[in-house]
């Protein structure tokens, strides 16, 4: 095997933005199943208020972050090359380091909660389970080595799975629904901080995963573009997606319902499906039944995507594994970080792996952290680099923007209790221990000459390699 | 900064971690000997008291050898940071009582890491070909030079 770097190797494929949207819905949004749990502890006003207000000081500065360093570093690997750029091989090393580790974990959550919804409603045994959760890992590993056109042509039938139910379900919930949309406003005897603890964990879930898009963007034609207009058409849809399909569960369930609304309701309690019956009958039901289990493998083949990439590259520049860095002759894609994470979803929902969850938060709010910071750090020290996308405000602003989603990412980190603290530091330390240990082997590498010669002045992306007139190799 | 002026701050902060943990260690050991159910390793009993003074100790070897290899050096201190942490989560009755002990050499600790690491990162390999192990090996061994 001849040692490749950056993106070599990678086929570049040509996404239309409609593709690129469902890709961006499906890694943000991918219906509304969740939020249930926030709905009956911040209460039904209070909830459509925070769907509404915590996308600004949240996802969507992620989304135009997102999309200025996609535009201006259009590279495989996304925000792990971005924070090279800005800061050095160290902290994009913990940055991608820590982002690959929670969506490694993430992954195998939504094939755990897939199997759990199909367990709830079909009698099968912990062995059979675990075999359909293979043979679904097995199916969206080989479609993922196959590529991002048959990839996004999956994304595209599971999002129509996912979402058709959820159309009937809004019209029918709003028609014969009788709950009551906004009122209480929030559970009675409680103040908005105590409303908003819990809420605000399982939202900023909801709306995370702005970032992930950009990883794919080695393998798509002119990325500095489609991935940021993507973005910018799949925020609203996130958003206005969230509040309708809440406000028809607050209303489909009836009266007083919300207190009771649980994302699980196979033990009591009200959740999509539970409503759905209520409105739609049982045909409703299992059809927003489907759409749960869609939702959930949408998300793996989504985060199976866009999870391989970062410990790719990284690979790329000899900090980790050599094998991680290989692609597929054929395909273009890189087949073994593919394949390997499949094997560890398969290993993690063989068993309970709740100790690894409670380090999930903490590992992608330090990862979103950092690229926070990166793009204050590329505004300062290349104010002139090309940039297809920019966000429209000073850098001062900016800071000032970005500032908001760190301070609740760091508020994040406090808020889930002392099991959560002290998994999701153990998780975080692994950045560094992993880093001495793969340094001490593999030693790194730069390749000086294609820093900063992604994009033209024009805007226009390079041939990989290419020397651009007027950057400095 | 120069990469070794930040090697000795990772090594002197490091010390710190461990000399942290070993007050740490020693105040426990007066005032609450028996906190939280102790591990049985290898027919040892592993209490809180002992266990900071342990690693302590182990972080201050690890600080003093980042000075002369900062991997090894910063991989001994923040292994046992972690080893503190797993004790302190898999204590769940005690887990923020033994948290509050381990704060101060953990925070120590990954600092050191991070200095140690950061310090390493300074040297990069500009890429001058595929790695060492892809070039295949010449058949031919070069003679040794003649003596004289």
């Amino acid at each position: 095997m001849t040692e490749m770097l950056r993106n070599e190797g990678l086929k570049r494929i040509r996404m239309r933005l409609f593709t690129a949207v469902v890709v961006v819905f499906t890694l943000t949004c991918s219906g509304s199943f969740g939020m249930e749990d926030v709905v009956s502890s911040s209460g039904p006003g209070l909830t459509l208020l925070m769907i509404v207000v915590l996308p600004f000081l949240w996802s969507v500065p992620m989304a135009f972050v997102a999309s200025e360093m996609g535009s201006m570093i259009p590279e495989a690997g996304g925000s792990y090359r971005w924070v090279r750029r800005a800061m050095g091989e160290y902290w994009s090393f913990q940055s991608g380091w820590w982002w690959s580790l929670s969506v490694f974990i993430d992954s195998a959550v939504y094939v755990a909660l897939a199997l759990g919804y199909i367990q709830s409603q079909l009698d099968i045994s912990n062995l059979q389970r675990w075999l359909v959760g293979v043979a679904i890992i097995a199916v969206f590993t080989y479609i993922n080595i196959r590529g991002l056109e048959i990839t996004g042509w999956a994304l595209i039938v599971i999002q129509i799975v996912v979402m058709v139910p959820f159309v009937l379900f809004v019209v029918l919930g709003f028609l014969r629904g009788t709950g009551e949309v906004f009122s209480p406003f929030m559970p009675a005897g409680q103040n908005v901080v105590e409303s908003m603890n819990l809420g605000l964990a399982v939202m900023m879930w909801m709306y995370a995963g702005w970032e992930s898009m950009s990883t794919l963007a080695g393998e798509i034609e002119n990325p500095q573009k489609v991935i940021p207009k993507a973005l910018m058409v799949g925020t609203p849809i996130v958003i206005v997606t969230y509040f309708v399909t809440v406000a028809a569960l607050i209303r489909a369930g009836g009266a007083g319902s919300w207190a009771d609304m649980v994302s699980d309701a196979s033990s009591g309690g009200t959740d999509y499906i539970v409503a759905a019956k209520i409105v739609g009958g049982a045909f409703l039901g299992w059809l927003i039944f489907a759409s749960a289990i869609a939702s959930n493998i949408g998300l793996y083949a989504g985060y199976l995507a866009t999870g391989a990439r970062p410990p790719f590259q990284i690979s790329r520049d000899r900090l980790l594994f050599r094998f991680f860095g290989r692609t597929s002759a054929r395909y273009g894609t890189p087949w073994v970080a593919i394949l390997i994470m499949g094997l560890v979803n398969c290993a993690l929902i063989s068993r309970d792996f709740v100790a690894l969850i409670v380090m999930d938060v903490f590992l992608l709010m330090f990862a979103y952290i950092l690229v926070f910071i990166a793009a204050i750090v590329l505004r300062v020290k290349e104010p002139n680099a090309p940039r297809p996308f920019r966000v429209p405000l000073p850098t001062w602003a900016l800071t000032i923007w970005v500032a908001i989603p760190i301070a609740i990412a760091v508020f994040a980190l406090f808020t889930n209790g002392d099991q959560y603290l002290v998994g999701g530091l153990i998780g975080v330390l692994s950045g560094p221990i992993a880093y001495l240990v793969f340094k001490y082997f593999y030693h790194g590498t730069t390749d000086r000459a294609l820093e900063g010669a992604t994009v033209t002045p024009e805007g226009e992306l390079t041939q990989f390699g290419a020397a651009i007139e007027g950057v400095e190799a | 900064m120069k990469q070794g002026a930040i090697f000795r701050y990772a090594a002197a902060v490091g010390v710190l971690a461990g000399v942290s943990a070993i007050a740490m260690g020693l105040y426990i050991h007066s005032a609450q000997p028996r906190l939280g159910p102790s591990w049985h390793v290898a027919g040892i009993l592993i209490t809180s008291p002992r266990l900071l003074l342990g690693l302590g100790i182990v972080m201050v070897v690890g600080g003093v050898l980042t000075l002369w290899n900062p991997a090894l050096g910063g991989l001994l201190v923040l292994v046992s940071a972690v080893l503190g942490l797993v004790y302190c989560y898999t204590h769940e009755w005690h887990r923020l009582d033994l948290l509050k002990l381990w704060a101060l050499p953990v925070i120590l600790g990954w600092l050191a890491g991070i200095l140690a690491g950061y310090a390493l990162a300074k040297s990069v390999e500009a890429y001058d070909g595929p790695a060492e192990d892809d070039v295949p090996a010449s058949p031919e061994v070069p003679p040794p030079a003649a003596p004289g």
